[in-house]
């Protein structure tokens, strides 16, 4: 019911404040808001954990405003009449529509700025993660790691596609892969709990208990949520005290996706 | 019935001079044969020579008439013979009375019949107006008579016999005498005559007692009347006496002060009065309410008086309020005869001030300009009181001004003339030409004219005389004029008027033209050249098509300069609604029109108005010609270009669909591809758009936007991208893992078939599908169970070799169909069948170890529970096998298929890793 209330309101809000019209160059209709606001909301889940790995997002302006940002690109595309000066105006809208999930629309500005001579790598870099990301969520997983691979020439945007990759290899359940990549962008980005708790994961899945705790618990933080879980996945495995252990999970606050994800799994092994 | 009452009237006539004539014959007989009876006797007495005196006298009053009836013949008819007849008669008579006269004084001295005798003879005397006479014998019968009857006779014919000669001092002495006598019928008239005679004697005041009295008589009813002629001598007689006042209040008295009276007395009062007393008179005359008859009467004797009295400002002052109030007067209500009058009367006046301005020495310089001035006036006063000859009178008054060299005036006074002159619609009078030639006089002679009475004079001038040397100047001189003047429309209808009427001046006129045309553009008069151009269109000065061409670019030019001049000042907005307006307007002509757009578009495309532009060039496909069309296609393109690449998709995809319908244009395969890129965003219908996509690079676009789009790869499209290398690798790369991880994730090959069954590329599909109902084939060919142990509480050595010998067959037909089974499996796929495999072994392991054999031979018991154990042995080790050979299947399984996960234990349910996605962007 909240939902649909939601729905109304949102509605609401977007055709009769910006006048937008049903055209196909309006700016936002429903399912983009929506799609806009869990794009917002996962940035900000990412962001919070301050981790090092997410460094780089905290450039990202669209996403904080997203209208502005796109009015912006809008005007400036329509004042400015030499394709050159519209790339920078045409590679913004493009991840503009990643977070409305338009991925149409990215990939058709994408191309107009690929067109372009003056196509930097940087942007280029930029353009094929996100299409990487694109490709992923689309299950398009061999596509999604050719291109994060691409995207990772420029070197801000490594930790960010070997996090990726790590990721891509953890759902494939190769975690020998994942390691390997994780290792990697440990080495790049220095202490990183998220890092570190993904690399437990991977060791947790290999059944390496051994190296679980001696090349990942013993150099996380304790207090780490991360720390905590893969603990508690140790405990999971061996059924220890049930009941205290179900109790404590629950306790935990895990706020960013991956922990809470981890989190309600261990809580559901242990309730099978 | 008229003609019978004429008739009747007729004979009615006739009868009476015939009965008049009938009677005098009678008579005149009756009278002759009493002579005739008086002469038959032979001796007369003296009473019968009296009666036959008296007859003949009655025959002399019968031969008088009769004489004046002939003497009308002799006038009518010219005939004079029965006229001297009767003059001969009367000599005759009159003879034979003075004979007859003569014996009776002679006969006798009786005062009586002498007085009588000599009374009439005067009478007869009178009668043939011989007054030589009839004076000798009326005085010889106041001599000798005696009888007061006849004193009043003879008093009253000597009175009047006087009066009559003039000689008044007797008349008077007579008329005194017969007053005395109040009973006198005739009194009024005596009265009346010694009044008369006592003013030719200057006795005034005696004169005027004198007909007042006779005035008091007269309106006794037994009187003599004298009528109209008494009141008029009252008017004279006060006029004359100099009491005008007097004879105001009495005349007001007696009723007698109508307007003709009053009008009368002041001619009296002036001629013959005291003239400075006619003031007196006029003032009486105005307290009455007026007729516009009396106002005119009154105004031409005022003129007079005014005139005579040298009043001359205050007869212009006059002059003036008649003007202003003969506006108002009903003129149909005065007679001609009475306007004539005020006419003649303000023309002497204003002559006689002419006079005066010719003299040399009567008047100073000063006195002369006003009298001329005064002239002027009384020919403008003249123009309203005798409307019919105004343009005379003006011209005259224009004169009058010209003569001062008042040149402005006298233009203004003969122009007005002619206005007036051409409102009543006459083509002809003797003074149009005179005035047209002054007009022109004083228009040369003046230093600045004024445009007005320029302009009017030309246009008047060419009304009535369109055709002629004359007209041909004033055509030219009044095209430049207006040209000076900038008024080129008027200019135009000069030209037209002049080529009109006078053809033959066909190189002035076109220069004329070319003057116009010039002054047209200069003052970019959009009006004006549109006009010309009409004119031009319908052959005027032989003009061809050519001139009308370049006419209709000049305009186009302007009227698209206008609004340039706009969008430079920076109104773009004004600038692009003109052109707009412009555009709309049908009246406009086509090419007009096309520009009027074409620069609406130039202007919209610079202000960015992409929405405007978008209207205006789908506007331009329907409303251009193919010609025009072909011409402005490169500009159409580069609208829909920057419209497209102003990234407005809402009107790009539009624009490009109106212009792509359009055979005219041709859009470059840039653009195209634009297009449909764009297009795809919006539509998902992505094999339409394949098929127009035209290149190769369209076509990857497209590619990506699919795998986006679909990414379970069910469209067909993907089909035809799947005989191209690279796309068929990424396909296969993608469906190839794609199957495997969705089965290992859910472990259930239906769905995983399902899944699979969505893919449009068959050879993929069936590729797949076909393993995953191998992989369903084997699983169901793992059927393993081993025989059942021998049933009873104790096992005879045969069962059990029986038993045996079947475990042993059964476990080598197992082995031998699992390494069938295992072989035969795909190596992706090989753990789930090693899972099955060692699930359903065990099971039956399980179950077999649970057999315990028990002997009553305790050898044979041992035997068969070593042997048991052997089996066992062998099948945990097969077990061990299979489990090893399960852990290699799971590290041979591909890179991704995601059997990995299942690396704890054989695959018996789903397992997941604990993790979600985390959707990460970049900016």
């Amino acid at each position: 019911m909240e939902r649909v209330v939601l729905l109304i309101i949102t509605f609401l809000f977007i055709y009769g404040c910006s006048g937008f019209r049903t055209q196909p160059d309006q700016m936002l209709n429903v399912k983009s808001q929506q799609n806009l606001f869990g794009s917002q909301a996962m940035y900000e889940n990412l962001v919070k954990t301050g981790d090092r790995v997410f460094l780089p997002l905290s450039k990202n302006t669209c996403v904080k405003n997203w209208v502005d940002t796109y009015k912006k690109h809008k005007a400036i595309l329509k004042n400015t009449e030499k394709p050159k000066d519209k790339l920078q105006s045409w590679f913004e809208l493009g991840t503009c529509y990643c977070y409305t999930k338009e991925y149409k629309k990215t990939q058709y500005y994408y191309e107009m700025v690929l067109a372009q001579p003056q196509v930097t790598n940087k942007m280029k870099s930029i353009m094929n993660f996100n299409l990487a990301q694109i490709y992923e969520l689309n299950n398009q997983l061999n596509l999604a790691r050719i291109f994060y691979r691409k995207a990772m020439t420029d070197s801000e945007l490594k930790p960010l596609g070997l996090l990726q990759l790590s990721l891509l290899d953890l759902h494939a359940h190769e975690f020998n892969d994942s390691l390997h990549n994780l290792d990697t962008l440990k080495r790049l980005v220095g202490r990183s709990e998220i890092v570190d708790f993904l690399r437990g994961v991977n060791y947790f899945h290999l059944n390496k208990n051994d190296q679980l705790i001696n090349k990942v618990l013993k150099q996380m933080d304790e207090k780490s949520v991360g720390s905590i879980l893969l603990k508690m996945a140790l405990d999971v495995r061996e059924r220890n005290n049930v009941k205290k252990l179900e109790a404590d999970l629950r306790n935990l606050e895990a706020p960013f996706s991956l922990h809470a994800n981890f989190k309600g799994y261990l809580l559901k092994k242990l309730g099978s | 019935m008229k003609g019978i009452i004429l008739f009747l009237i007729l004979i009615f006539a006739s009868s009476n001079v015939q009965a008049a004539s009938s009677k005098w014959k009678k008579h005149y007989s009756i009278v002759m044969s009493d002579i005739r009876s008086v002469e038959a006797l032979k001796t007369k007495d003296l009473a019968l020579r009296v009666r036959l005196f008296e007859l003949y006298g009655e025959k002399l009053t019968l031969l008088l008439d009769k004489e004046s009836e002939y003497r009308i013949e002799y006038l009518e008819k010219g005939s004079s013979k029965r006229l001297n007849n009767i003059i001969r008669l009367q000599k005759t008579t009159l003879a034979k009375l003075d004979k007859l006269a003569r014996r009776i004084e002679r006969q006798t001295k009786n005062k009586k019949v002498l007085t009588k005798i000599n009374y009439f003879r005067a009478l007869n005397y009178y009668l043939t107006k011989n007054y030589k006479k009839f004076y000798y014998y009326i005085k010889k019968a106041e001599r000798t008579n005696t009888d007061p009857k006849y004193r009043q006779l003879i008093d009253t014919k000597l009175a009047d016999y006087h009066f009559n000669e003039k000689q008044y001092r007797q008349a008077e002495k007579y008329y005194s005498r017969l007053i005395k006598n109040k009973r006198d019928p005739w009194i009024t008239k005596h009265y009346y005559n010694l009044a008369w005679s006592q003013l030719k004697l200057d006795k005034f005041n005696r004169a005027i007692n004198s007909l007042r009295v006779a005035h008091k008589y007269e309106r006794r009813s037994k009187n003599f009347k004298i009528g109209e002629q008494l009141k008029d001598a009252l008017l004279l007689f006060y006029a004359f006496s100099k009491r005008t006042k007097e004879g105001l209040n009495y005349f007001k008295k007696y009723d007698m002060d109508s307007f003709d009276e009053l009008l009368k007395y002041l001619h009296y009062v002036f001629e013959n009065g005291e003239k400075k007393h006619s003031e007196l008179v006029i003032k009486r005359i105005l307290q009455k309410k007026l007729t516009p008859e009396q106002e005119f009467k009154l105004l031409s004797k005022r003129v007079l008086v005014y005139r005579t009295n040298k009043q001359f400002r205050y007869m212009q002052k006059v002059l003036g309020q008649f003007k202003a109030k003969i506006k108002k007067l009903d003129k149909r209500r005065v007679k001609k005869e009475t306007v004539a009058e005020l006419v003649t009367a303000i023309k002497s006046y204003s002559g006689y001030l002419q006079e005066l301005v010719k003299s040399k020495r009567l008047i100073s310089k000063k006195y002369k300009k006003s009298y001329v001035r005064y002239i002027a006036y009384n020919f403008s006063v003249l123009r309203v009181v005798d409307p019919a000859n105004a343009l005379a009178y003006a011209y005259y008054e224009g004169e009058t001004y010209f003569s001062l060299e008042n040149y402005s005036r006298a233009s203004f006074t003969y122009a007005l003339g002619l206005k007036k002159f051409q409102k009543k619609g006459k083509r002809s009078n003797p003074y149009l030409v005179k005035t047209f030639d002054s007009l022109f006089k004083s228009l040369e002679r003046q230093k600045k004219v004024s445009p007005q009475i320029l302009t009017y004079t030309y246009k008047t001038y060419l009304k009535y005389f369109p055709k002629g040397k004359k007209s041909a100047l004033v055509y030219q001189r009044l095209a430049n004029f207006y040209k000076g003047r900038n008024e080129n429309k008027k200019m135009m209808n000069v030209l037209v008027a002049y080529n009109k009427n006078m053809p033959s001046h066909l190189q002035i006129q076109k220069d004329l033209y070319k003057q116009l045309l010039n002054k047209n553009i200069d003052a970019k008069n959009l009006d004006g050249l549109v006009n010309m151009q009409k004119i031009v269109d319908s052959g005027f000065l032989g003009f061809k098509k050519s001139e009308s061409a370049a006419l209709g670019k000049i305009i186009s030019q302007i009227y698209l300069s206008r609004f340039d001049v706009l969008a430079k000042k920076g109104k773009v907005k004004e600038a692009i609604e003109g052109f707009n307006a412009l555009f709309l307007d049908e009246k406009t002509r086509y090419s007009l029109r096309a520009d009027a757009l074409r620069k609406k578009m130039f202007y919209e495309n610079k202000a960015k108005e992409y929405t405007g532009l978008t209207e205006s060039v789908i506007t331009s496909l329907a409303f251009y010609n193919p010609s025009l069309k072909k011409k402005y296609a490169e500009e159409t393109l580069y609208y829909l270009q920057n419209v497209c690449l102003a990234d407005m998709h809402d009107l790009c995809l539009p624009l490009f669909e109106n212009i792509s319908k359009d055979k005219q244009i041709r859009i470059p395969k840039q653009m195209v591809s634009l297009y449909w890129r764009m297009k795809a965003i919006y539509s998902e219908d992505y094999d339409k758009i394949y098929a127009k996509l035209p290149t190769v690079e369209d076509r990857n676009y497209l590619f990506k936007i699919l795998l986006n789009e679909d990414s379970s790869f069910s469209s067909n499209l993907y089909g035809r991208y799947y005989n191209e290398k690279e796309k068929k690798q990424i396909v296969d790369a993608e469906l190839d893992k794609r199957g495997l991880r969705y089965f290992y994730t859910t472990l259930d090959i239906g769905k995983t078939i399902n899944l699979l069954k969505k893919v449009s590329v068959a050879r993929v599909k069936s590729e797949q599908i076909r393993k995953l109902d191998a992989l369903d084939s084997l699983l169901d060919q793992i059927k393993i169970q081993l025989p059942k142990p021998p049933k009873g509480d104790v096992i005879t050595e045969d069962a059990f070799m029986k038993f045996g010998q079947a475990v042993d067959a059964t476990a080598a037909a197992i082995f031998q169909k699992i390494d069938t089974i295992i072989k035969g499996a795909d190596p992706n796929y090989l753990p789930v069948v090693l899972s099955q495999i060692i699930t359903k072994f065990e099971t039956e392991v399980n179950k077999f170890k649970k057999f315990i054999p028990v002997s009553n031979n305790q050898e044979l018991e041992t035997a068969m529970t070593e042997a048991v154990t052997n089996f066992q042995k062998i099948f945990d080790q097969r077990l061990i096998s299979y489990r090893s050979l399960y852990y290699n299947s799971i590290e041979k399984t591909a890179k991704g298929s995601g059997a990995k996960i299942y690396n704890r234990d054989i695959i018996t349910q789903p397992l997941g890793i604990g993790l979600g996605k985390v959707e990460v962007w970049k900016e």
